[in-house]
């Protein structure tokens, strides 16, 4: 099985960030930057691998930590900073959910996102900015998707391991 | 070093607090992620990497180090008592053991609070070329998380070995 939107995927390495002196900027510059970080533990995987909860018991896979962040980015940043109808994608079923036939159809909607994330944030210069949603500071909010991101791309780097069968023992 | 007072510019207000309630978070997370395992559990690599449990509480030791001393302070990595390199940073002694790795890695991060209770976050540094305040926390913030996702998932697989 293929996916044509994880051919479209960029998995070139980037550099991190240089301080611009704009703290909002750095900051907004971090998020693309675990963005993409996040986005490169899907290389080399197939979309059965994707899928693959690949460290059972454990009922997670790479794409359910993508219908996750697609979540993460919409309760803190899509919703959170835009406003609107709030919306919850996948319930309890974000990391166990998704499978090889839901891989183009999750990837998508994680990338409309992003996208839907990136106008909201594009109308909030100042870096003590109040969403529209949840009404919480774009500083703290930026900082705490940046820890997300941090934090499910480390899961990620293990649990692709796993599924690409490269494991020692 | 600054001596201005912590929290002194608007958009820390609060940010601030939430950032050391993280940090400790994932201190804590990682300091006791090796609690429950034998000494060889935490030696093993269940992936082709130098990764492994005990490994990465001494390498997260090493970047409390790097950003939260040698970075503010300008120490040699010989004086913090830290690894050369980063790569160095995740190899075990012989002698190493939980105990004594959580003993190093708590008394670290007891070293950055108080180094860095000094400090607000728009202040600046010129230990490892100059930097913010804000920037080393978010470094330290992106490493430590990195790290426990890491060990989420090795905890798992040695979990799973161990019961099945």
């Amino acid at each position: 099985m293929s996916s044509s939107v994880l051919d479209t995927l960029d998995f070139s390495r980037t550099k991190e960030p240089e301080p611009s002196g704009n703290q909002r900027d750095d900051l907004a510059a971090w998020l693309d930057y675990q963005r993409h970080e996040f986005l490169r533990k899907l290389r080399d995987l197939s979309p059965t691998q994707l899928a693959n909860w690949a460290v059972p018991p454990v009922e997670l896979s790479v794409l359910g930590l993508v219908r996750h962040m697609r979540q993460m980015e919409h309760a803190y940043l899509a919703w959170g900073f835009g406003g609107g109808q709030r919306a919850d994608y996948y319930g309890d079923d974000d990391y166990a959910g998704g499978s090889a036939d839901t891989v183009d159809e999750d990837l998508r909607a994680y990338l409309a996102e992003v996208e839907r994330s990136d106008a909201a944030l594009a109308s909030h210069h100042e870096i003590s900015s109040k969403g529209l949603g949840h009404g919480q500071s774009l500083g703290f909010v930026l900082v705490k998707m940046i820890d997300e991101y941090a934090l499910h791309s480390g899961q990620a780097h293990m649990i692709r391991f796993a599924a690409l069968g490269r494991l020692v023992r | 070093m600054s001596s201005s007072a912590p929290g002194s510019a608007a958009w820390t207000v609060g940010l601030r607090d939430r950032l050391d309630e993280l940090l400790d978070e994932y201190r804590d997370a990682l300091h006791n992620s090796v609690n429950g395992f034998t000494e060889e559990q935490v030696r093993l690599r269940l992936v082709p990497s130098k990764t492994t449990l005990l490994g990465l509480l001494k390498h997260v030791a090493y970047v409390e180090g790097v950003w939260f001393d040698q970075a503010v302070n300008g120490r040699s990595c010989r004086e913090i008592g830290i690894a050369s390199t980063p790569d160095r940073s995740f190899t075990l002694a012989t002698s190493d053991s939980i105990a004594s790795v959580q003993d190093t890695h708590r008394r670290r991060c007891e070293t950055s609070r108080s180094v860095m209770a000094e400090l607000a976050l728009d202040d600046v540094v010129h230990g490892r070329g100059e930097r913010t305040i804000w920037a080393l926390y978010l470094q330290v913030l992106r490493e430590l998380a990195q790290h426990a996702g890491h060990a989420d998932i090795l905890r798992e697989q040695l979990i799973a070995g161990r019961t099945g």
